[in-house]
Parts: structure tokens; sequence; C-alpha cells
């Protein structure tokens, strides 16, 4: 009886990561795969880097950090959880950017464009699910449900995931 | 007036035609590199004690280049109370003037440091650096954001930011470095003016839903009035910015002495903006103002804004309190800002 309490427990406890797994899906930081146009990002630049506090990286070379569009499910949790805010309450922020002449992160509407922005742009960073990640970009932080990772955790992509 | 206006717009076009024509001769990134911007507000204040004006507040032209490398340039042209208007004076532009708001380059000399030359506003506070009327939530301003300390001034800044853990620390150290004997504003001017201002932003690390942006911010700074035998002063202040689900409450505060320790002025405001309905929001401020050879000021302001786009702002407000400023009249004031 006992046995089986613990083995139903156990199992519950495995669909229910599964099912939170399935709603949230781990997030990609994602540089270009090209050598010419890669850049480095440490975890910890990465809201500055995204509220353009930081403008350059360690060389000298200006970064273009993208955002997915402010009602797209990914930036609202990135923006959540990096910058600790929604994109609505931004608005006055970027106003105040603007008026000391620094533009917002540059907008794309899918997670394809993303990919290719980042791939085909020096120095820029974007994010994406990670399980869309292929081999013309590169991930370099991941941000799961409750954490930021500069080592990829254990994804659990389902078949249908290209 | 005509004059002024004429020379404002021309001043713009042949930018645009100079950028135009010459991109196709030149090297065309570094013409693209430039962009083109602005903001305008116009008000109504019906003041308690005197005569109600409609202005025409200013027209800035901001005007950047970025090509992508580590040198910047950043430029606001702004032609100032270009037209008012009260039944004593009618239409007029008596009080119009075109004058260099910021002129300055950027330099990048590692991710964390970066070097200012030019003229830039003062930074010190929140208020300060961010008074276009399209940025901020009233159409009067505080007056402890006007009264103790100079707005901008020409030299240089180092700046940057150093993250650590999931907050940053943002500095800003500057120092004057050329005199301007011009004298813009019916306002104080001062000389010798050095110091710096401190920020820590997501102090809180909120991680709530609702969870919006807040920093805090130390400012010092040192500065004499540009007149033969004037005293030099010390300012330090303090300034919060903290949003949370609907609220956006920030403050500043700033306590002025003289270098013998003399008491110079004191003052500081406290306003909270709360997002009512279909971008409406209400908006209250408290704030004071002690000058020793002044009266002292206390203001109160209660207002609404609505946000009809995201660059444009619609104001009404209601101002009492004691205490005569020319600046922040006691009375009723509405205005329209608008960036572009």
């Amino acid at each position: 009886m006992r046995k089986l309490l613990i083995s139903s427990l156990a199992w519950i406890l495995f669909l229910c990561s599964c099912m939170a797994s399935a709603e949230e899906p781990v997030i990609a930081v994602i540089v270009s795969a090209q050598p010419a146009y890669t850049v480095s990002v440490a975890t910890s630049d990465l809201a500055s880097v995204y509220w353009r506090k930081k403008l350059y990286d360690n060389q000298g070379k200006p970064l273009h950090p993208a955002n997915l569009s402010s009602d797209h499910p990914l930036r609202l949790r990135f923006s959540q959880q990096v910058l600790h805010s929604n994109p609505r309450s931004q608005v006055g922020y970027w106003n105040e950017q603007y008026f000391h002449g620094i533009q917002p992160p540059y907008t794309v509407e899918s997670q394809e464009a993303m990919i290719r922005y980042v791939a085909y742009t020096e120095s820029a960073i974007g994010y994406i699910d990670a399980c869309k990640v292929d081999e013309r970009v590169k991930p370099v932080i991941w941000i799961t449900a409750n954490k930021i990772l500069g080592e990829p955790p254990s994804l659990r992509c389902s078949a249908a995931t290209p | 007036m005509a004059n002024i206006l004429l020379r404002c717009v021309l001043s713009v076009i042949s930018l645009c035609l100079l950028c135009k024509s010459l991109m196709a001769e030149e090297d065309a990134s570094f013409w693209q590199g430039f962009r083109v911007g602005g903001y305008s507000s116009i008000d109504l204040r019906i003041p308690r004690t005197e005569t109600t004006q409609l202005k025409w507040n200013e027209l800035s032209m901001i005007v950047t280049w970025d090509q992508g490398t580590r040198l910047k340039f950043f430029s606001e042209l702004e032609l100032e109370n270009p037209l008012s208007y009260n039944r004593h004076q009618g239409l007029h532009s008596k009080e119009s003037y075109i004058h260099f708001e910021r002129f300055y380059f950027d330099y990048n000399l590692n991710a964390k440091t970066n070097v200012r030359a030019g003229r830039f506003l003062t930074p010190i506070g929140r208020w300060n650096q961010l008074h276009a009327p399209p940025l901020v939530w009233t159409t009067s301003r505080p007056l402890a954001t006007t009264e103790l300390f100079p707005y901008a001034l020409n030299g240089l800044m180092v700046f940057g930011n150093i993250p650590f853990e999931s907050r940053s620390l943002e500095y800003q150290l500057y120092a004057e470095g050329v005199k301007s004997d011009r004298k813009e504003r019916d306002e104080t001017t001062y000389r010798d003016v050095n110091g710096g201002r401190l920020a820590i932003n997501n102090l809180f690390n909120f991680t709530s839903e609702n969870a919006g942006l807040n920093t805090i911010g130390l400012n010092v700074s040192s500065f004499q009035e540009r007149f033969t035998g004037s005293p030099s002063y010390r300012l330090i202040g303090l300034d919060f910015l903290l949003e949370f689900d609907r609220w956006e409450i920030t403050g500043e505060m700033y306590s002025r002495n003289t270098a013998q320790g003399k008491d110079a002025g004191s003052g500081g405001y406290l306003q909270s903006a709360y997002l009512l309905k279909d971008e409406w929001y209400l908006i209250n401020r408290l704030e004071n103002l002690h000058m020793p050879d002044r009266p002292n000021a206390e203001r109160w302001m209660i207002g609404l804004t609505k946000r009809l786009k995201p660059n444009q702002l619609l104001k009404f407000e209601m101002v009492g309190g004691s205490g005569e400023y020319e600046d922040v009249p006691r009375g009723f004031a509405t205005s329209f800002a608008v960036m572009f």
C-alpha cells in the first residue's frame, strides 16, 4: 500500500513537472553561429544589454539586441524574468531613452525572423524557444521557469518541435 | 518672430537636403547614421493671481549620429517660447529664442566606461535629465528641480553601467570645462560645476507580474553662481523611482549649503501617478522649497493625464499652496505634448 502511494506520488510529480515544462518552454538567448558575427554575453550583462545601458561589448563592438513583438508570450516571459517588468510598463522608459538618443531593441515578429536577424547581424542578441535553436545560431544563456543559466539545462523537446 | 520661425524651418530643411544630396556622392553609411526627431508642447495656464496665458512652449529638434562605432553625436536645438497669447499683449513672440540645449559627443572606452564631451543636462536627479514635456506627467515642474542647481553645463562626463547580481550600478561623474557667458533664460547661471550621481537600478528585484522599474540615486555636486563673490555651494540629494502594479512613485530631495556650512536652500517633491483606466492617470504631487533669501513655498498638485499615444500626453492639473514663484504659479494648467 505504502509503495503504491509513493509511486503514485512520484508519477504525479513527474506529470506535473512535464506539464510545467510544457507551459513554460526554456528560452535560449542566442547569438550568431558565424564567427564573424558572434558576440559573447555574460548572464549578468543580459538585463543591461536589453535596457540599452550596455551598448558595447568588451571589444568595443556595438551590441544589437532584438525583441519579439510586445504581445509574444516569450517576450512577456523574457521581460518578466530578465527585466523585471512587462513591455507595456516600459513605454515611458523608452521615451526617456529616445530623448537621450538611444533606440530600443529592434523588434521582430516571429522566432524564425529572430533567428535570421541574429544569424546575419553583427553582434546581435536575441531569444527564442530553446527547442527551436538550429545551426544558424548559438545558444549562450538559458532561461527556465525560475532561473537564468549559463549552462544548458536538460531540454524536453517534442518531436513536433522543429 | 517670422524671422525666428523661418530660420528654424530653414535649418531643418537645409539639414535634410544637405544629407540627401551628399548621400549620393559620399559614403552612404556615414549619412545613414543620422536620425532626426524632436518634441513640442503647448499649454494654457490660468493662474490665480496673473493673466491667463496660452503658450507654445518649444519646438525642439534632436539630431543624433551613430554609425555603429565607439563615437556618437547628439544635439538638441530648441526654439523656446515661439508664440504666446494673453489678452494684454495679444499674440506675440517677444520671449522666443533659439539655443542649443544639448550638444555633445560620446566615446565608448570600454564596456563599463564612456566619456561625454560638450554641453549636456546636469545629471542631478531624474526630472532635470528628463524634463521634456512628453516625458513628465505634469505641466508644471517641481520648484526644487529648477531653483537649487544648474540645469546644464559645458564640460566632460564619465559615465557607465556596472551590473551586479540582478541589479546594476549606474554612475555619472562630471566637471565643467568651458565657461559660457551667455545667459539664455531668466534664471540663475552657475560656474565651476562638478559632481556625480550614483544610481542603483532594480534595487528591490521585484519578480511579480506587476513589477516595474525601481531606482534610487544619490547626487553630490558643487558649484558657484556666476557673479563675483558668490559663495561655493555643496549640494547633496536623493532621488527615486518605484513602479508597481498601477503605481509610479517618484521623488527627489535636495539640501544645499555653502562651503562654510551655512544653509543655502533645500527642497524636494513626492509624486504619484496611478493608472485609472484607458491610459488615464491620476497624478498627485507634494513639494516644497526653502531658499534663505525668499519666502518658503509649499505646493500641492492634483491632475489627470491621458497618454493619447505612446508619444503624446494630454495633461490637466490644479496647483495650490503657498509662496509665489513665476515658473510654477498656483492655479489651473492644461497642456499637450508630443514627441516625434
